[in-house]
């Protein structure tokens, strides 16, 4: 009996979450005349307030066609969106995991000064780097280039920061095993560094996958030629006239993220760090 | 500095480690090891004995002094290329990897052929009973398992040295005394030079060919757990070794008749004191004799002591008996498991004046009869 109250309970918190997906995905299949009814009291001056049934009245996949083969440009903004992303991706796991290992393993002069640099860009929001970001950027010729945004998130602080603490819970012993077995600086970290840092880096990989997939701030400073847009800013502009293709393109849009979450919740196991230890 | 080269042998010369803050955790240590041996470390928490171990090991820094492993000074070369192996008090496992592929890590590392490498595996998972469990990973595994995996991954290779931190400190009393005959068997089999540090005396005891009973980062005493068992070379040592702990009291030398009598508090003690110079026995002394070298006596007899029991530790197979009186310092004595005596009751007693120890008061050196 108790049970049943807990997951009733469960259930009710989980709703809230899934309420607005819900709604997402019930307007995808609502033509454009259930849709602007729907809504008319938000987007135009009607009476009231918008309703949003739990089913379409009417469904219909004529947004989804719309969207698909009628709208170009969203495949060009959705490929934009991956060519930027990944990369920073990318170069999260080749520089910063490295940089991590080393603050977390590694004493060398200088270390807790740079770590501390590192803490404080990593503090800063993009508003504050902006004008310098851009003066570099432009200096470099990359204004108006997926450089412009793949260069700067790469190298960017956070994953770092957070595969840091990941690698400090490595336990000394067991690296220091790795050493007295024969393995060098490179092989413990490539053979045990990265797989028992995998929730760290994985985590870092998740988090900053969502933040550059969503990011607009960025995009919108450095890239003025709108073939380069990508998703995030490309929905930004999508006009009310346009409600349903907009719905699509965000569950869409809401794809690869979730997807990057269910395939790192699996490596986001904890606790894994420590069973070489004694009890 | 002339070295002979030996397979296995390892010198410490005059090693030192300071630690920031000024913590001078291994003062001048100096040791000799012959190929084979099986030395134990053996101290108190904080005595240096691991610190000693990890710099040989190359995990530490030697702050001053020489490591020389075949003639080679080592204090430089790092871990992987001093052909060592070692077993961490805590396992130090791969989480990640199987059992097999921990126990062929050391040999990976060390580009041995993969069939070769198997084979080995195979060899030392047998010997070890992990031939089931190689599919597991560490997490799946009991703490005597993972102890003896840790093993596993150091008997793989045939190194010059084993090193082994408390291997068995985690594990319980009976899963212990197994582990340390399995270990003593497989040195004895391999007859790799082994370190063994532990705080535990009867392991020292009982796997060590020699002991070196450290203290506050100094070195005690060097020798076979004979000698130091026997002849302990200061107060330490003959504290620190044997269970229950060595009688230990303030003395003096009196001489009655010609005759020259140790003083147990008020009690006397006749002893032969000719093989020791006269101006060491002006300083304080300390007299030490170990609970099994005190006889009962009968009433009557000619020295023996009137004690009162005040507790009484049976253990099965004998009996520590500890006992008071006034005028007299506390003693314990071992007797076999028939001790009738009940606490409260009176006996007597007879130290055998042949065992008994001289130490220097102050210093705690020990004045050899």
């Amino acid at each position: 009996m108790k049970k049943i109250f807990i997951c009733l309970f469960l259930f009710m918190i989980a709703a809230f979450v899934w309420v607005p997906l819900w709604m997402l995905s019930s307007g995808t299949l609502m033509g454009p005349g259930e849709l602007s009814e729907n809504l008319a009291p938000v987007l135009e001056s009607g009476d009231g307030f918008a309703a949003w049934p739990i089913f379409a009245f009417y469904p219909t996949f004529q947004a989804y066609a719309e969207l698909l083969f009628d709208t170009p440009q969203f495949f060009n903004v959705f490929w934009n969106s991956c060519k930027q992303v990944f990369p920073i991706i990318l170069g999260h796991i080749v520089l910063g995991a490295p940089a991590a290992w080393a603050f977390a393993r590694f004493d060398f002069r200088g270390k807790k000064v740079l770590y501390t640099l590192y803490i404080v860009l990593m503090l800063m929001p993009f508003q504050v780097t902006m004008v310098s970001s851009y003066l570099v950027l432009n200096k470099l010729g990359l204004i108006d280039t997926a450089w412009a945004i793949i260069l700067p998130g790469a190298a960017s602080t956070l994953p770092v920061f957070i595969m840091t603490r990941f690698f400090m819970t490595i336990p000394g012993a067991v690296t220091e095993a790795a050493a007295v077995d024969g393995a060098s600086p490179i092989q413990t970290f490539l053979r045990l560094g990265i797989p028992l840092g995998a929730p760290g880096i994985l985590s870092a990989v998740v988090l900053g996958f969502l933040e550059y997939w969503n990011a607009m701030e960025a995009p919108q400073a450095f890239l003025k030629d709108q073939t380069l847009w990508p998703l995030s800013l490309y929905m930004a502009n999508i006009t009310a006239d346009n409600a349903g293709v907009s719905l699509i393109a965000s569950l869409i849009t809401l794809m690869p993220p979730l997807l990057i979450f269910m395939f790192g919740q699996k490596y986001l196991e904890q606790g894994i760090i420590s069973s070489g230890m004694k009890d | 500095m002339e070295n002979e080269v030996r397979a296995g042998g390892l010198q410490i010369h005059k090693v030192n480690k300071w630690y920031p803050g000024n913590v001078h955790a291994v003062i001048n240590m100096d040791m000799e090891i012959e190929q084979g041996e099986f030395i134990v470390f053996v101290g108190p928490s904080g005595c240096g004995k691991t610190t000693l171990l990890r710099m040989i090991a190359g995990l530490e820094g030697i702050s001053s002094g020489e490591i020389i492993m075949d003639g080679r000074v080592v204090n430089k070369v790092p871990p992987k290329n001093r052909d060592i192996a070692m077993v961490f008090q805590n396992y130090a496992l791969y989480p990640n990897m199987k059992v097999k592929n921990n126990i062929a890590f050391p040999l990976k590392m060390r580009h041995t052929k993969k069939q070769e490498a198997a084979a080995r595996v195979a060899e030392v998972a047998k010997k070890l009973e992990l031939d089931t469990l190689l599919e597991r990973k560490p997490g799946a595994l009991s703490g005597g398992q993972r102890q003896r995996v840790a093993l596993a991954r150091s008997l793989v290779r045939r190194p010059k040295l084993f090193l082994m931190d408390e291997p068995l400190a985690n594990l319980d009393a009976k899963l212990r005394t197994e582990m340390r005959r399995e270990i003593i068997a497989l040195q004895r089999e391999l007859g790799v030079t082994t370190i063994y540090v532990t705080h535990d005396q009867i392991e020292a005891m009982t796997m060590g060919t020699r002991i070196a009973v450290m203290n506050c980062g100094v070195l005690q005493q060097f020798g076979t757990p004979q000698e130091i068992y026997q002849n302990p070379a200061n107060l330490f040592v003959a504290g620190f070794i044997g269970s229950p702990n060595m009688n230990i009291w303030d003395t003096r030398i009196v001489s009655y008749n010609a005759q020259q009598f140790l003083t147990l508090g008020e009690a006397r003690i006749p002893i032969d004191i000719s093989g020791l110079p006269g101006e060491q026995l002006q300083e304080p002394l300390k007299a030490g004799i170990r609970p099994e070298h005190i006889e009962l006596a009968s009433k009557n007899e000619p020295g023996a002591i009137r004690m009162e029991i005040s507790l009484l530790e049976n253990t099965g197979r004998e009996v520590a008996v500890f006992l008071v009186a006034s005028g007299i310092p506390n003693l314990t004595i071992m007797t076999n498991a028939d001790f009738s005596g009940q606490i409260g009751h009176e006996i007597y007693i007879r130290l055998k004046q042949e065992k008994i120890h001289i130490f220097n008061g102050e210093r705690g050196h020990a004045l050899r009869l």
